[in-house]
């Protein structure tokens, strides 16, 4: 078994309800598996993650802080002691919306 | 007469006594240089507010303000330009008037409009950069296009609560905007936003700014700088470009 950290930032945050915890998968899971468990342990999270089986485009995944679009993509194993942030491009910075 | 005297002399005796403290950063001729620049910053509101202030502070020589709302109550706790009695004015207005007092050595132009397609070009084409104070992807994509064409520097940035991102663009040098991130990324109605946040997320992306401008540093163009204030990490994602990116001739 492998024990990996994993972080949400902005709305994956909010939605999920938490910003940092561990979590432990078999070994050999790829980012695409772990991306499936935490959409099933966080309900809200379902469809933010995934498309079909891909991790959706918007959905930036970076391994101890390595884009996973330069390593194998969603097909990238996690490792123990990896640190697996996800995050959506930030929102910005003015206007309130009504 | 040498290179660095006629430097000099494009700064007067004042501007020399104002920016002195940061001389040793940017020397004469970066100082000078940075009197030569012209910047767009696109919304007046967070963002806006402090990149503003930052590129004032430094010197740089024209700043274009670009912004069609009015300034309300809600704007208050962190689009610091904007104060109690300016609820009701354009924003581009009611910053152009603080930014004005703050540094009088500097042109400072306001466009109390929304950009667009209409006037995208026109005002984009008469500054050197463009920076990002949006809170939207329709009209950040339509910076990164028009600025792109027009070979002009673009720095994105964005903000979501104690979070936010940085990303330099340089026409030629890196892909554009549209192509390291999702063509399709869509606006939060209502996101958290918090003075301190905008304001180290406006330093960061008006820093890589005058790093692109002055040669000094290392520049992060093509990188998202991700910022974290949660945990205070700052971290460089290398964006990988989308194949037959819309950029790539």
């Amino acid at each position: 078994m492998a024990r990996v950290k994993i972080r949400f930032f902005a709305t994956y945050r909010d939605l999920a309800g938490v910003r940092e915890f561990e979590v432990e998968v078999p070994d050999n899971t790829t980012v695409l598996s772990l991306a499936k468990l935490l959409e099933e342990k966080f309900p809200k999270l379902k469809g933010r993650l995934i498309e079909g089986d891909k991790i959706r485009e918007e959905t930036k995944v970076l391994i101890n802080g390595r884009n996973i679009e330069w390593l194998g993509k969603e097909d990238t194993k996690v490792n123990d002691g990896d640190i697996v942030a996800f995050f959506p491009p930030a929102a910005g910075g003015y206007r309130d919306h009504k | 007469m040498t290179f660095s005297q006629r430097h000099t002399n494009r700064l007067s005796p004042i501007e020399l006594v104002r920016y002195d403290r940061q001389l040793p950063v940017f020397g004469v001729e970066g100082q000078a240089k940075l009197k030569e620049t012209s910047v767009a910053v696109i919304g007046a509101g967070g963002l806006g507010s402090f990149e503003l202030l930052y590129l004032a502070g430094l010197g740089v020589g024209k700043i274009v303000i670009v912004d069609g709302d009015t300034v309300e109550e809600s704007n208050l706790n962190r689009q610091v330009l904007h104060w109690e009695e300016d609820i009701g004015k354009p924003k581009a207005l009611s910053a152009a008037e603080k930014i004005r007092r703050f540094n009088p050595y500097i042109e400072v132009e306001a466009v109390p409009e929304r950009l667009t397609e209409r006037n995208a070009e026109e005002i984009i084409g008469r500054v050197d950069a463009v920076l990002d104070a949006l809170d939207n992807w329709e009209t950040r994509f339509l910076i990164d296009r028009v600025a792109y064409k027009l070979e002009k520097i673009f720095v994105h940035a964005g903000i979501y609560g104690l979070e936010g991102q940085v990303i330099p663009i340089v026409p030629g040098e890196t892909s554009c905007l549209r192509c390291l991130l999702p063509p399709k990324l869509t606006s939060p109605p209502r996101f958290p936003a918090i003075a301190p946040t905008v304001g180290i997320i406006a330093g960061i992306a008006v820093i890589e700014l005058i790093k692109i401008l002055t040669g000094i540093g290392e520049s992060n163009k093509g990188k998202m700088i991700v910022f974290d204030g949660y945990t205070m990490e700052i971290m460089r994602v290398d964006l990988k470009p989308r194949p037959n990116c819309v950029c790539i001739e």
